[in-house]
């Protein structure tokens, strides 16, 4: 016989989450409005891409990438008004004009021969980077209050790791002579210090500084 | 990178040829042949050359996909926010994943059947379709005109697989065919949404339509004889959302074109015998 | 001294240089043994083009005679130009199958116009797998395909399509044989003359 009526802890002992977060309401939406706008001009770069590509491999990928990114806006898009945000188009904004300055620098090659400046950008420069924002946004929000935000989190990140795989081994098998590793490290460089100059995905505070802790007291 | 890329510009290795649309009008063979028995054009084990006409198909197929896929993903690009709704976007980067599975499951069923990547020459006119500058138009001749035809082609295929008793080719046209119902039913539900309050765009859009379903019906290539390679098929494009009507004049409209093919030929006939008369 | 001749030559509808298939014909010729002495007649139908291809090869009085589409010959990334490479094939195994002919092997094989599909097919692949190992660069894949949409896509058909492949000797009887083991046989005549693009 099962006991019913016995009270049992609404934690089991081995869920340790807690309920303060790094970030109110506010900003959550404030990130996940910036992580729409980006996943947007990614998936339509990588679907205009896949026509000026001659490599078929590359052309195959780029096709099913397009697809992820689009799928992560989508997740964005839908949680926006479950954030308080009911004109979703008015957080999909990039978080300045530094960081349009450096997607435009992202989505500009488009010769049949930049298939490593293109590649570069996307999987060299910008998915680590979401990664890196989508990660610490995973261990700083609020493990209780923002559970739907951590789940799309997860799936968003599962596709970019697996998708900074596929673009990083294909740049691994294009990149076949020391003059082609110069092209690719000088192009990488010049996004870098593009997106440095942007603070991020996010803006400043992308990965931490200078937001602060909201406390629950 | 620009918006609107012109079909020249496709970047392909070099295993690809472009189709050069000369090469077929001035062939001095082809009325020669249009007016002799070649057989059934319907697929089928028991046509001459059958191997053969099988695989210069699924190499058209093949091509056909990376243009579909590269047609989908411009859509994403080529227009802002305003001019495509974010959801059609979406929907486009959806079809942009399935085409290129179509291109995957392609290249697998040409090694099947024998064929190589580039051994046939490429038309590019599939693309041609997904250059107008108009969303609306371009996903009527994508999403109705091109992903309708696909429909017609792989229910050919599939029905090909059956009875030649091909189990690969039967089951990966019969999957490849339920993306392509969705893709048609995408570009359906787009262009009612679209064009709701615009009647005058919808009549432009679905003239864009018959234009490129003409191209499709050339020649007698489609339609509901024996003499058509490729059958309409009906049932699927009424799942996809393709009216009775809508079904029935693209079936007169492809009378028309076999029709007219046949005329073509028995004028080139009597030319010929003209000429062979005067010699 | 053996006699090759050439229809049409000239040619007028595609420019092919009967000079260069009358030296891929003695190459051909010499590949699969046809002795000297025995003439060989090619005609090519050169109104046919790609994909409508086909081939025949029979003996008729001690003579090879070969019919053969104008498609076959036709490189397929270039509408009407001749392609080498493919026609040294597609003559590889026309000669090897009339030397066939030619011994007493297949001395009761009917004319290529009454074979069935499926005879042919076998025919073919016992062919092409003997020219494939004489260097010629015949593609396998191809050739099941062909020869497993008349045989069944089985494994029975593709057993006897790897004897076939790999046989340096099969006769008429064999052929048959296999036709029977995988059901080719009981397919019956095909309702499109096997000879179809033969007929103008
Ligand atoms: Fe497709
Ligand atoms: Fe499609």
């Amino acid at each position: 016989m099962t006991e019913t009526s016995k009270p049992r802890a609404p934690f089991t002992p081995w869920d340790r989450r807690e309920l303060p977060g790094l970030f109110a309401v506010d900003e959550s939406a404030r990130r996940v409005g910036n992580y729409k706008w980006a996943e947007m001009r990614l998936f339509e770069v990588l679907g205009g891409w896949v026509a000026t590509i001659p490599e078929l491999d590359v052309k195959l990928v780029l096709g099913r990438h397009t697809y992820h990114h689009a799928w992560h806006s989508e997740l964005w898009h839908k949680r926006l008004p479950e954030l308080r945000e009911m004109n979703p188009e008015r957080l999909t904004v990039p978080p300045n004009d530094a960081f349009v300055t450096f997607m435009d620098a992202i989505r500009e090659p488009e010769a049949p021969e930049l298939t490593i400046e293109k590649l570069v950008g996307v999987y060299r420069v910008l998915i680590p980077r979401f990664i890196a924002a989508y990660t610490y946004h995973l261990n700083g929000t609020s493990t209780i209050t923002d559970a739907p935000t951590i789940r799309s989190l997860k799936f968003a990140l599962q596709d970019e790791f697996d998708d900074w795989r596929d673009g990083e081994m294909l740049l691994q098998a294009l990149i076949d002579t020391p003059e082609k590793v110069e092209r690719a490290g000088r192009r990488q460089v010049e996004l870098e210090k593009l997106y440095l100059a942007s603070g991020g995905i996010a803006g400043a505070g992308t990965l931490g500084e200078p937001v602060e802790e909201v406390r629950v007291s | 990178m620009k918006k609107m890329l012109p079909e020249s510009e496709l970047a392909r290795d070099e295993r690809f040829v472009r189709t050069n649309i000369e090469d077929r009008i001035f062939d001095p063979r082809g009325p020669r042949i249009a007016q002799r028995d070649t057989g059934p054009a319907r697929m089928g084990v028991d046509r001459p050359a059958a191997g053969e006409r099988s695989r210069s198909l699924m190499h058209g197929i093949f091509v056909g996909e990376i243009q579909a896929l590269e047609g989908a993903g411009r859509t994403c690009y080529d227009f802002d926010d305003e001019a495509a709704p974010f959801q059609l976007k979406l929907d486009m980067a959806r079809q942009c994943w399935d085409e290129s599975r179509h291109c995957e499951i392609s290249v697998k069923l040409g090694d099947h059947m024998g064929t190589e990547i580039g051994e046939y020459t490429e038309s590019t006119f599939l693309f041609a379709a997904a250059c107008n500058p108009d969303p609306v138009l371009r996903l009527c001749g994508v999403n109705r005109a091109l992903e309708g035809l696909a429909i017609d082609v792989f229910n050919s295929m599939k029905n090909f697989g059956n009875e030649s008793g091909d189990p690969i080719l039967e089951f990966c046209e019969d999957w490849m065919l339920a993306d392509e119902v969705t893709h048609v039913k995408m570009g359906s539900d787009w262009l009612r949404r679209l064009t709701a309050t615009d009647p005058e765009r919808r009549e432009r859009a679905l003239e864009f339509q018959r234009t490129v379903d003409a191209i499709f019906n050339l020649g007698g290539f489609r339609g509901e004889d024996d003499e058509n390679p490729i059958q309409l098929a009906r049932d699927f494009r009424r799942l996809a959302g393709f009216t009775d009507d809508e079904n029935d004049s693209l079936a007169a409209l492809a009378r028309e074109s076999t029709e007219q093919a046949r005329e073509m030929a028995e004028a080139a006939t009597a030319a010929l015998q003209t000429s062979a008369q005067g010699s | 001294m053996t006699a090759i001749t050439v229809t049409p030559n000239p040619f007028t509808l595609v420019p092919y240089d009967v000079a260069e298939i009358i030296s891929l014909l003695e190459e051909a010729a010499a590949l699969a043994g046809i002795p000297s002495g025995v003439d060989i007649a090619l005609t090519v139908d050169e109104e046919l083009f790609a994909p409508l291809t086909g081939h025949m090869s029979d003996v008729v009085d001690g003579r090879v005679v070969l019919w053969i589409s104008g498609g076959n010959f036709e490189d397929n990334k270039r509408p009407c130009r001749f392609s080498a490479a493919q026609a040294r094939v597609d003559l590889s195994v026309m000669m090897l199958r009339a030397k066939d002919r030619l011994s007493e092997d297949f001395a009761a094989a009917p004319l290529d116009a009454q074979l069935l599909r499926g005879e042919r097919a076998a025919w073919d692949t016992y062919a092409a797998g003997r020219a494939r190992r004489r260097g010629i660069d015949v593609r396998r894949p191809r050739q099941l395909y062909d020869f497993r949409l008349q045989h069944g896509f089985t494994n029975v058909a593709d057993a006897a399509f790897e004897r076939c492949w790999q046989a340096e000797r099969v006769t008429w009887q064999g052929i048959r044989e296999i036709c029977k083991e995988t059901g080719a046989a009981d397919r019956g005549p095909s309702k499109v003359p096997v000879d179809l693009l033969r007929r103008k």
